[in-house]
């Protein structure tokens, strides 16, 4: 496991302690993200995962502060990056951290770039507000990354504008502007989602070499375990805005312990799979995020659920060196004799 | 984009809710308002505090508020006399009626042309959109002036006139909606089972355009009132003794300097009643944006 | 939805340049027959609702004067005839002579028409001013206190008469505070006032069109992520969403250039007697002179034609520039 190197007493890079997010809407306030707790280290990676709507990417913009024009947003707890807390750091010095320490790498690269603008620039511009650079310093070094990211002809193409470049192409400028500064952390919001299967393993690889170069810490943003498996050393799943399950990455496909991380696997295709077996998707909804909740957000879909479930949260259970289930039967679930080493097998 | 101390700020939910609440049910005011000038407009007796039309040369020039042997002039009194406010709801009844009348007409005229257009489609379509293209593209108000002068003004004309100011506008947004409903399965499948072309235009692809026709429609009551009042304001529109509240600014005008309530006063009222009719239009336009 | 808010939109006209040409001889055509049609409705009424003579002869004509003047339009001829006739007369610039200038029409109304064209680039500049600076900021921080103002002070301005916003600018800045003249046109000062209140009509039109432009260019992705690379929101707006809208702007204020000339500028031209085609027509309206009357409505027609083109071609002309680059 990486970030076992970290000396004592040295705050880890990332420190989210139970983060809330909610907005103000004319449909009353929505929880977005509720609770929600985990440290990076330096260099490390976690992968976020979660469906639409289970609060993964306002989570991870509200460490950067970024919402939209119109969000009337409550955010409490603490995010401290090297020990500083972000959300009560003044908008300029924020402004220092954002693109600086933190990059970020959004869903869709069609509509990421500024259509006007040519790449290049897009890239140079966050290069010469953080560093300084001349413009022509500035020019040099995006040259040199747009080569890095895999650009061909990367002089050349400085001055395009984003529609000569296709989707694939695009995503990897994105990449280039979210890791000009050499930022300590990577945030990448389902940098996949809208890309060609092909396409999709090279970024993973891409974003996974660029890490190792610089040491980055990566946060992945995904709904899809293959890229969790790609990229992450860690993993967190997220299930109407809360926290379930917190573990290894290689304890995911061992050991999932929370029943919503097994429903989720459940679903993940086969080649196993013998013809009859078929998906079975977790039955039900996700909750409402403007009711409140007051028991475990899964029970209402849950096959195990018990009547605690129902009335009282349940807090995350640790099973292990930085394995936590938040479930009742977490305990009761982790000593089961036949542990779920295939659990879309199981009954 | 809070600090925390913003943060710990806005987590107070009472300031939030009650701002938003008062930007939902504004529009009460605006309605409410507009149900007093229906009122105004059907019973003037009920609310004229004045004969508008006694003159009295004891009290002329009186300016808003003040109090004659008569009783108080709210909005004060003009050469002859007269009592501006009981005027101002005098002149309700035909400002109205005018504005309606002719919006109605030019909203089913444009609405018929908007349907048959994008029914059709083809030479028919062509034709008559051109024709509004063109008439967007002209100075109407100018033609207006043209037209009234040449048939003599009146409301009768008036009526006539105005309605050519505004059906373009209905016909153009009839007709995207047609052109899209027409597309439609359960269109086919009406004309299939034998419906005539009026039944499915009617009972198809009418009820579908009702929404953006009444948003269009408040909002065009109040150009069309407007227009009504610059014609009038002119000299081309509503002839005395007739009444209508831009006939009593043109009225006021020669004394501006002396008794500026005569032009300014009735003004604000039709300025308050046509920015009624557009917060309405605002929120009938909310509830048909989230009726789609 | 296609709503053809322009009458170029929803027509494929290709970008070259032989298209552009295309593109100018389609539009001429297209404002030729919405002039001619405005001619045929013209002459069809004047000589559909009575004696055409009568129409045209001054209030206190004569029997004979009358006569004459029908003589005169040839009136026994057939009415296609006529027409013809009529259509010629008015593409080879013969309005007929006013009675009540004693003058050809034609020169009454271009005599008129620079006033006229100097009130409404006055009053555009002004609005365009208002309207697009406000209409970013309102846009960029919409909700904010500025916003919630701006957007209440547009809507009142767009709901109360134009004339009567002359009236009451006269009122408080040339009778309380005499600070201009109140009518006609006698220097420079003559036209601010009249200029203001078209600047504050149109304004608010176009700070609502520029407002809503940039809020929906302010919710694009590509907005957040250049707030991920750290600039302050100011930046962002500066740098990257102007770009963007810049071309609906120009557009934007174009348009309501042409649309000035639907209506509001005359009414407020009559207000403050400025000797443009508004107070032309008015006078000429109440002196019967029908011919001025005609001449006017056709010559601002052409005018507004011209200037709907130019607006066309000019959109086009930066479109492209940008879809080269």
């Amino acid at each position: 496991m990486t970030g076992a190197g970290t000396e004592a007493g040295a705050p880890p890079l990332l420190e989210v302690e139970d983060l809330s997010v909610s907005f103000n809407t004319r449909r009353g306030v929505v929880r977005a993200v509720d609770g929600l707790s985990y440290t990076l280290d330096r260099g490390e990676a976690l992968g976020i995962v979660g469906e639409s709507g289970s609060g993964k990417t306002v989570g991870s913009l509200s460490i950067l502060r970024l919402f939209g024009l119109f969000d009337d947003v409550t955010v409490t707890g603490a995010v401290r990056f090297e020990g500083r807390d972000l959300l009560r750091l003044s908008e300029t010095e924020m402004s220092r951290v954002r693109g600086g320490q933190i990059g970020m790498i959004f869903q869709d690269p069609l509509t990421s770039l500024n259509p006007v603008m040519p790449v290049g620039e897009q890239v140079a511009e966050s290069l010469r507000f953080h560093t300084g650079a001349s413009r022509d310093a500035a020019r040099r070094r995006t040259v040199e990354l747009l080569d890095r990211v895999g650009i061909p002809d990367a002089a050349n193409r400085y001055h395009e504008l984003p529609h000569s470049f296709s989707g694939g192409m695009r995503q990897r400028v994105m990449v280039a502007i979210a890791v000009a500064c050499e930022p300590k952390l990577l945030i990448a919001d389902e940098p996949t989602t809208a890309l060609d299967v092909t396409v999709q393993a090279q970024i993973l690889l891409l974003l996974d070499e660029l890490r190792r170069e610089m040491g980055m810490a990566l946060i992945v943003i995904t709904h899809d375990f293959g890229v969790v498996a790609a990229t992450a050393d860690r993993v967190l799943v997220m299930y109407a805005a809360q926290p379930m399950e917190h573990c290894p990455t290689d304890h995911l496909f061992q050991r999932a312990n929370h029943p919503y991380t097994e429903g989720l696997l459940r679903l993940v295709p086969r080649f196993e799979h013998r013809a009859h077996k078929r998906l079975r998707p977790i039955e039900g909804q996700p909750p409402a995020l403007t009711e409140p909740i007051a028991g475990c957000p899964f029970e209402p879909r849950c096959t195990h659920a018990v009547d605690r479930c129902a009335a009282e949260r349940p807090p995350p259970v640790r099973l292990g060196p930085s394995h936590h289930s938040a479930c009742w039967l977490a305990e009761e679930r982790a000593r089961r004799e036949t542990a779920p080493d295939k659990p879309w097998e199981q009954p | 984009m809070a600090t925390g101390a913003e943060t710990a700020a806005r987590a107070e939910p009472a300031a939030g809710r009650s701002r938003r609440s008062w930007r939902g049910h504004g529009w009460w005011v605006f309605a409410a308002f507009l149900v007093l000038m229906a009122a105004w407009a059907a019973v003037p007796e009920l609310f004229m505090p004045f004969d508008s039309d006694r003159l009295n040369p004891l009290r002329r020039l009186l300016s808003p508020l003040a109090v004659s042997d008569d009783g108080r002039h709210l909005a004060g009194t003009d050469s002859l006399g007269r009592d501006l406010f009981s005027q101002m709801i005098r002149g309700t009844r035909l400002t109205l009626y005018i504005a309606v009348v002719a919006t109605t007409i030019g909203a089913a005229v444009g609405v018929l042309v908007g349907m048959l257009a994008g029914y059709f489609g083809g030479l028919p379509d062509r034709l008559l959109m051109r024709l509004g293209e063109a008439q967007t593209a002209m100075p109407m108000f100018l033609v207006a002036i043209l037209l009234l002068s040449m048939l003599g003004p009146s409301v009768v004309i008036l009526i006539v006139v105005l309605p050519t100011l505004v059906w373009p506008i209905f016909a153009r947004v009839v007709r995207a909606e047609t052109l899209q409903v027409r597309e439609a399965t359960y269109i086919e499948a009406a004309v299939a089972t034998g419906c005539t072309v009026p039944a499915v235009l009617f009972t198809h692809v009418l009820p579908n355009v009702v929404p953006r026709i009444l948003v269009l429609y408040v909002v065009e009551i109040g150009h069309v009132m407007l227009a009504e009042a610059g014609l009038s304001f002119l000299g081309v529109g509503v002839q005395p003794p007739d009444v209508t509240w831009g006939l009593l600014i043109a009225d006021g005008r020669p004394l501006l300097t002396v008794a500026w309530w005569l032009t300014i006063l009735p003004g604000v009222l039709l300025g308050v009643v046509v920015l009624s009719l557009n917060m309405l239009s605002r929120r009938f336009e909310q509830y048909a944006g989230a009726a789609a | 939805m296609p709503t053809p808010q322009t009458p170029a939109a929803g027509r494929p006209d290709g970008p070259a340049a032989g298209g552009l040409v295309l593109l100018i001889l389609r539009r001429l055509r297209d404002g030729i027959i919405t002039l001619a049609l405005v001619v045929a409705v013209i002459f069809v009424l004047t000589n559909l609702v009575g004696d055409p003579a009568l129409v045209y002869a001054p209030v206190d004509a004569t029997d004979e004067e009358v006569e004459r003047l029908a003589r005169a339009f040839g009136l026994d001829d057939p009415f296609l005839q006529r027409f013809a006739e009529y259509f010629v007369d008015v593409f080879t610039g013969d309005f007929g002579d006013s009675h009540w200038q004693k003058r050809p029409a034609l020169n009454a109304v271009f005599d008129a028409l620079p006033n006229t064209i100097m009130l409404t680039l006055a009053g555009i500049a002004g609005a365009a001013v208002f309207g697009i600076i406000g209409g970013i900021m309102a846009g960029a921080r919409p909700g904010s206190v500025f916003d919630r103002v701006n957007n209440l002070t547009s809507v009142a301005a767009l709901s109360v008469p134009n004339f009567w916003l002359g009236l009451l600018l006269i009122v408080v800045f040339s009778l309380r505070l005499g600070l201009f003249p109140t009518s006609g046109k006698l220097g420079w000062s003559s036209i601010v006032l009249p200029a203001a209140t078209v600047a504050i009509v149109h304004g608010g039109r176009i700070f609502q069109l520029v407002r809503s432009a940039t809020v929906e260019e302010m919710s694009k992705p590509y907005v957040l992520v250049a707030r991920s690379k750290g600039f302050p929101r100011r930046t962002v707006l500066w740098r990257h969403v102007l770009r963007n809208t810049g071309l609906t702007t120009a557009t934007i204020a174009g348009w309501e250039y042409v649309r000035l000339w639907g209506g509001a500028v005359f009414a407020i031209e009559w207000v403050f007697a400025w000797p443009g085609i508004g107070t032309l027509m008015i006078n000429a309206a109440h002196r019967q002179d029908f011919f001025v009357l005609q001449a006017a409505v056709i010559i601002a027609g052409a005018f507004v034609v011209t200037s709907n083109l130019l607006v066309d071609l000019m959109y086009r002309a930066i479109d492209n520039r940008v879809k080269a680059s």
